[in-house]
């Protein structure tokens, strides 16, 4: 057996651990885009449910009407960056961008809950009570899918950055994925409540 | 917990098992062919392992053809899938459009967790008919997953509860448990299937234990498949109690909330041991439920497809009882209405749970008591009984022990503190205890006691309030803890103070001193049995009947019941005289019987940051 044969043998051997890795690196990278259709598939449930909600409350409501349409805008808002960043996961801040635009939504939502508290009859309607358990539902959807998201971020993470892996990773272009946090320092920050 | 880390160790062993599976399976192997070989050895010429003789081939043949025919009808029925496999456990399809409110939660509890887990959602099953809580996931070979759920589960859980029963079934399917537990459980149709081989030639060639070979074919046939069921399920019950590590560990990770977990397997803890899946097909489910019945005999925990509940919650959250506890304590804080001071002479009120007010003393004791020696006769006096001849025996065992003048200031003290004695009786001893004990020297404290103690006994035995009285005195001289004559050794079953007991078996021990605690809150005896059982329940599964403090050696037994209970964490001790104060509680008020007792409690247990 000549020298060639044995160069050859380990070059082969070495090209199919190349593959494997390679491979490896695309399971992972496919499950935690498939983790991410799943929120957005979430978000995009809730972004329906909501203007159902409002148009129900506009019946009820009287004053504090700005509400309605804070969350209505923060819901836009909302669903254009989710739209943007579904099309593009990779793309490091349209995440971060879409994660703010949600912080957002959630507070107007904070706010018209506390709206809501002060219509009984509003609280009493059976279809808005429907609405509302569903809204509830598809938010710990969010919860979970973004938690599932995050699970397999790191998951990829780890491995991406790992020894032999982190050569296949940085030579075929196999980026670091973000977690699914705002990008903006404003929202860590406790929330400051007033009473006026 | 450490979800990820848990996953990791605990998916090791689990391959150390399949591994072992593996062994086994060849082990037996190597078994049969060595009893063949052996039992042919008449028809043969000589032993002989590498080339068997033909009637052995024939042997082992029909050995291996009975186990693959086993596993192949179990193949068939693991194939049908999920869904045919939970129909024909009883199992109704639980659909969106159904009318019942819980159903929908359900179903949107599976969806939620699906997406939690980022698997497919698999097809809902009720077990209408099931009143235990209990939830399995049944599945074919790749995909196809049936979750069934019993009705018990849905009405007795919370949501949050339900969702972590439900992610702990989801984290079987994540962990890939399905397909493993299918192919474990075909394995063991194929060993069974020998053993059925085996007891179908037996009682095909007659009842008899002649010697006919068909039956002594038969033997050896069952002899071989009992073994390799026995094996069998011992690495099945090891295998499936790691999954079950594994699964809540997942289960915690999907819901990234621990508490509802373990307060989950605590209401299963807690619910009545009749309680099992009721199902004809309980037997093969076992391994797949979310949790079986707790057994006891150390055969069945070898045997056990489940690790012990309690284990389980450790695992999970090793501080669930006590943040319980204290969670429901902060809760009560927050309602001081309910202890508004009742209004009988005998109440005393508390604030904020623990505290007590109205320890001062009346003018005209704090006078009386201002010497040493009135202070001595008034510990005494403490213990003047009601009775009338009681009490004169009482007197004249103190003239008989002191002197006569002794024993007039003590009737005398009597009869001029009459109403504090009663009513305010702490006070008292706290005041009394306190300039005794700058006074006099240490060992003379310790005489005093013993004297006490013998005086005590001439009326008979020790009643529970005179012990808890005593002991108390005992505490605020500083005198040595338990100086009760060792007389528990008489009694047969009690514990003895070196042991070290376990938690599980110490139910006797609660049992006694939770039912003094309950008899003394009040005097309906319905009330207390309820009560009682209610309580008895958190700490052990074993029936214990309710004690009442008239039964004669009680102050003995519960002497040693102190010292069993004393050595046990300090979290345990705590948790339970906090238990204890809050059965206390219950009616609003601390009456004196059961402050007596409380303070006895927690001081026998050295738990004096709960004592009042």
């Amino acid at each position: 057996m000549g020298v060639g044969t044995i160069v050859l043998i380990v070059a082969v051997l070495l090209a199919a651990y190349f593959v494997m890795i390679y491979n490896r690196l695309i399971t992972h990278k496919n499950r935690f885009m498939n983790a991410f259709s799943q929120i957005d598939v979430q978000l995009q449930r809730r972004y329906e449910l909501i203007p159902n909600l409002v148009e129900i409350a506009n019946k009820y409501v009287t004053h504090e009407k700005e509400t309605l349409t804070a969350v209505i805008d923060a819901r836009n808002t909302a669903s254009k960056a989710c739209k943007a960043a579904s099309a593009n996961p990779q793309e490091s801040g349209l995440v971060g961008a879409l994660a703010q635009a949600e912080q957002t939504l959630g507070n107007a939502m904070g706010k018209f809950n506390m709206v809501m508290e002060d219509y009984p009859e509003l609280k009493a309607d059976e279809s808005l009570r429907d609405l509302h358990d569903e809204l509830t539902s598809t938010e710990n959807r969010v919860t979970y899918a973004r938690q599932a998201y995050s699970d397999a971020v790191m998951r990829y993470n780890t491995d991406r950055e790992q020894f032999p892996a982190v050569v296949v990773a940085n030579s075929c272009n196999f980026r670091e994925a973000d977690l699914f946090e705002a990008a903006n320092e404003d929202v860590h920050k406790p929330v400051k409540v007033a009473f006026g | 917990m450490d979800f990820f880390g848990s996953q990791d160790t605990r998916r090791r062993q689990s391959i150390v098992l399949l591994l072992c599976f593996a062994v086994a399976m060849l082990f037996m192997a190597a078994v049969v062919h060595v009893i063949v070989v052996l039992v042919t050895m008449p028809f043969s010429s000589g032993i002989n392992f590498s080339q068997p003789t033909t009637q052995a081939k024939a042997f082992i043949a029909i050995i291996w053809m009975a186990c693959l025919a086993g596993c192949f009808f179990r193949i068939l029925d693991v194939r049908a899938g999920g869904a045919t496999l939970a129909r024909r456990f009883g199992g109704i399809e639980a659909t969106g459009n159904s009318r019942f409110r819980e159903e929908k939660e359900l179903l949107d509890i599976v969806s939620e967790i699906s997406i939690a887990s980022a698997c497919t959602m698999p097809r809902v099953f009720l077990l209408h008919h099931e009143s235990a809580i209990n939830a399995f996931v049944v599945g074919g070979f790749t995909g196809k997953e049936a979750l069934v759920i019993s009705k018990g589960a849905i009405d007795k859980l919370n949501r949050e509860q339900l969702s972590a029963v439900v992610a702990h079934e989801f984290g079987h399917i994540a962990q890939g448990d399905i397909p493993v537990n299918m192919r474990l459980l075909i394995a063991l149709g194929g060993l069974n299937a020998i053993d059925e081989v085996g007891k179908l030639l037996m009682v095909r060639s007659g009842g008899e234990l002649v010697a006919q070979p068909g039956v002594v074919v038969g033997f050896v046939i069952r002899l071989i498949g009992s073994i390799g069921v026995f094996f069998g399920r011992l690495i099945r019950s090891a295998f499936s109690r790691q999954r079950e590590y594994l699964a809540d560990a997942s289960a915690v990770q999907f819901t990234r909330n621990p508490a509802p977990l373990a307060s989950a397997l605590s209401v299963i803890r807690d619910q009545h041991a009749d309680e099992a899946i009721h199902s004809v097909h309980a037997e093969e489910l076992t391994h797949l439920c979310f949790q079986t019945g707790e057994k006891l005999k150390w055969y069945d925990k070898v045997f056990a497809t489940h690790p012990p509940i309690q284990k389980r919650i450790d695992a999970i959250d090793p501080h669930h009882a006590v943040k319980t506890r204290s969670k429901a304590r902060v809760a009560k804080k927050q309602q001081p209405n309910l202890y508004r001071s009742g209004s009988g002479a005998s109440v005393v009120p508390i604030s904020g749970g623990t505290s007590f007010e109205s320890l001062a003393l009346s003018d005209q004791a704090a006078v009386l008591l201002g010497d040493s020696s009135s202070c001595l006769a008034v510990l005494h006096a403490v213990f003047v009984s009601d009775d009338s001849s009681k009490s004169k025996l009482y007197y004249s065992a103190i003239a008989f022990a002191y002197n006569k003048i002794f024993s007039h200031q003590v009737r005398d003290l009597r009869e001029a503190l009459n109403s504090e004695l009663h009513n305010n009786q702490l006070a008292i001893i706290e005041k009394a205890t306190e300039q005794l004990r700058d006074s006099v020297k240490l060992d003379n404290r310790q005489r005093l006691l013993k004297s006490l103690e013998k005086l005590l006994l001439v009326e008979g035995e020790f009643t529970l309030m005179n012990y808890a009285t005593l002991q108390l005195i005992r505490r605020k001289l500083d005198a040595e803890f338990p100086v009760l004559d060792q007389k528990s050794d008489s009694s047969a079953g009690v514990a003895l103070a070196s042991q070290a007991k376990s938690f599980d078996t110490m139910g006797r021990e609660f049992a006694l001193l939770l039912s003094l605690i309950v008899e003394s809150s009040g005097n309906d005896t319905k009330k207390h049995d309820e009560h009682f059982a209610n309580a008895l329940k958190c700490y052990t599964k074993e029936h214990h009947p309710r004690r009442t403090s008239e039964e004669s050696g009680i102050v003995t037994e519960l002497e040693a019941s102190f010292q069993t209970l004393y050595v046990q964490p300090r979290a345990i001790r705590e948790a339970f005289v906090q238990h204890c104060l809050e059965i206390a509680q219950a009616d609003g008020h601390i009456a004196k019987d059961e402050r007596a007792l409380l303070n006895l409690f927690a001081a026998s247990l050295n738990c004096n940051a709960i004592a009042a």
